[in-house]
């Protein structure tokens, strides 16, 4: 039966179709009212592109290390039973849905200049983390891990562990049956599970305003530039708003149609 | 006898080794030589494929030891545990178990590839064993693309190009439909034939066990029940698993002289004289089947009730409740004539001389 042919009732209709314009007025909206005949000047300014590298910068150094420190960590979440790991599960996931300005507080009082690391990092290294790139990188990495975790837990998960044993009783060590049987498994829910972090790290705002502060060039990403120029320059804030759309836009519908897919089961 | 002697000095695998996990408590003892199949045979949850990870080195013993060509593999009390990766082993799983995300040509030379061999020595290795197979053509696909029985032939090739010491087959043919199974039992005959290490296979089949193998060890409940050369297993099971296996029926009792008391405390006239605790051996096919009492020399004679009548093609099998609880089998056409149905009351008669008896 093609499920795709059945007629909705009317009230289910009216529902879903006051859902999607919901969602679908606010960007229509910033579409309508982008000042798009100077589009190309606003963007062309050089605090603009500076924003918008910085954005991108730290945003893939925060995958990258979202992907580096999260990957054991999932590997370790799915495939060792050690007392605590609920725990452990439950704190490593839980900037996902913590109010950001909060893990941006809670970062402060740990890796602030007075925290309870921070103190240590500044005495011993001179590492002054907050209101730097760094910190950038790091409150984006602090939310937006979770999502790669979580991912590729469940990969972790499913992969059949079997496969890794054959390949033990081949002669495999466990680093390459890792790297030929797992990896190439979980492979599609790796880069779903980037895609997912390095959108979130992206879009972030609250945590990295909190713990690395406004300043351009300097930790001055997007979403800040955005909420800055509301107040002086609304132009500026929408041409700028709609870049972060169409890229948000896109990532989302590449994944929904390669990735998500592959995650739910169906492989399209 | 003789057989006893041989394996004296021929021994290379020596296993006794004791498990316990949840509800298993496995407790065995395993021994075999090399150019031999042995077959680990019983009924599904009974410790097999724990016994064949344990050799495997996928599952750790509780106690005991697992020595292979006198170097110990598993020895809790010594501390030695040699990971799978170190045995010289191979597997061939149920599932089979091929890498997906590898081609065919790839998952051959996987294990050559894990053990030193440099890619094109392994890619060229690996072609040859897939030429001998007849799946050249195949070398590329990827495992998805695969029949049942190729995907079985190829795990069967992955494992065997590494030329193991030891080669554990878990169920190899239970994924296979009925027709492929036929065709791949035979090729897998002959290929285990040219291993020249020692060869297990795991199976609840027994068409499987006396197809490939030359000895079996019969494992019920995490206990040897029976091990030996096929036809002497077959001729004399021990156990109602085995008896089940082989058709035939089978009772424990005491005898004194001809006379055999049965546990239920009826008794069999047997041809053969012995004293003390006996199995008792009858085929279906020595057990007559009447409507009325059997007139004449026949010396057991009993009376039941038909529980089920099974056809297979020309016999037909009656399993028939009384005193002794017994199975007959005749000929479909005496089956029709008796036109026994399950519930009815009938007679049965063995001769003394189709009462096998031998010491418990």
């Amino acid at each position: 039966m093609d499920e795709r042919r059945e007629r909705p009732p009317l009230i289910v209709a009216v529902l879903a179709a006051i859902a999607v314009a919901f969602f679908a007025a606010p960007l229509l909206a910033l579409a309508i009212r982008a000042p798009w005949s100077s589009a190309w000047e606003l963007l062309s300014k050089p605090e603009v592109r500076t924003a918008l590298r910085l954005s991108l910068v730290c945003s893939l150094a925060a995958t990258l290390l979202a992907v580096l420190f999260g990957t054991p960590l999932a590997w370790v979440l799915a495939r060792i039973e050690f007392p605590g790991n609920r725990i452990v599960r439950t704190l490593t996931t839980l900037s996902m849905v913590l109010p950001p300005v909060v893990s941006g507080v809670a970062l402060l009082l740990a890796f602030g200049r007075n925290g309870i690391i921070g103190r240590s990092l500044d005495d011993w290294f001179g590492i002054q983390l907050p209101f730097s790139t760094a910190g950038v990188i790091l409150a984006e990495t602090f939310v937006a891990m979770p999502f790669l975790v979580i991912t590729l837990e469940g990969a972790f998960r499913t992969a059949d562990r079997r496969l890794e044993e054959t390949a033990f009783t081949l002669g495999a060590s466990r680093w390459i049956a890792f790297r030929r049987v797992t990896l190439p498994a979980i492979a599609p829910s790796m880069a779903a599970g980037a895609v997912l972090a390095w959108a979130r790290a992206l879009g972030e705002f609250g945590a990295t305003i909190t713990f690395a502060g406004n300043y351009p060039g300097r930790t001055q990403t997007i979403p800040l530039a955005v909420y800055l120029a509301l107040e002086t320059e609304p132009d500026a804030a929408i041409m700028l708003s709609l870049i972060l759309v169409f890229i948000s836009f896109g990532v989302l519908f590449g994944l929904r149609s390669r990735w998500l897919g592959a995650l739910t089961g169906g492989i399209s | 006898m003789a057989r006893r002697v041989d394996r004296w000095y021929l021994v290379t695998l020596v296993a006794h080794l004791e498990v316990i996990r949840g509800t298993l408590d496995l407790r065995v003892e395993l021994d075999a030589n090399p150019g031999e199949t042995v077959a680990i045979l019983g009924p599904n949850a009974a410790g097999k494929s724990t016994l064949l990870r344990c050799l495997a080195g996928l599952q750790r013993i509780d106690s005991g030891r697992i020595e292979l060509d006198g170097k110990a593999l598993d020895d809790p009390t010594k501390r030695i545990f040699v990971e799978p990766q170190d045995r010289q082993i191979g597997v061939v799983f149920q599932d089979h178990l091929l890498f997906p995300t590898l081609t065919v040509l790839e998952n051959v030379a996987f294990g050559l590839r894990s053990r030193g061999a440099t890619k094109s020595d392994a890619r060229s290795r690996a072609s040859a064993a897939l030429e001998r197979l007849g799946l050249s053509s195949l070398a590329n696909a990827k495992p998805t693309a695969l029949s049942g029985g190729q995907s079985q032939q190829v795990a069967l090739a992955r494992a065997l190009v590494t030329r193991p010491r030891l080669m554990l087959l878990d169920e190899p043919l239970a994924a296979l439909d009925v027709t492929t199974k036929v065709d791949v039992r035979r090729s897998l005959r002959e290929q285990l034939r040219s291993v020249d290490g020692i060869r297990i296979l795991v199976s609840h089949d027994p068409v499987d066990a006396f197809a490939l193998a030359d000895r079996v060890v019969i494992v019920e409940d995490g206990r040897v029940s029976q091990s030996g050369v096929l036809a002497d297993v077959a001729a004399r099971p021990r156990t109602r698993y085995v008896a089940d296996l082989i058709g035939v029926n089978l009772f424990e009792g005491v005898a004194t002289g001809p006379s055999v008391e049965l546990a239920g405390g009826h008794s069999i006239v047997s041809a053969s004289v012995r004293t003390g605790p006996v199995f008792v051996l009858v085929h279906p096919s020595s057990v007559a089947v009447h409507r009325s009492r059997p007139e004449g020399s026949p010396r057991n004679v009993w009376e039941g009730t038909v529980v089920d009548v099974d056809l297979e093609r020309d016999r037909a099998r009656v399993r028939v409740a009384g005193p002794i609880d017994l199975t007959a089998e005749i000929t479909a056409t005496a089956a029709t004539q008796l036109a026994a149905r399950p519930g009815e009351r009938i007679w049965l008669s063995v001769k003394a001389t189709e009462v096998e008896t031998y010491a418990r």
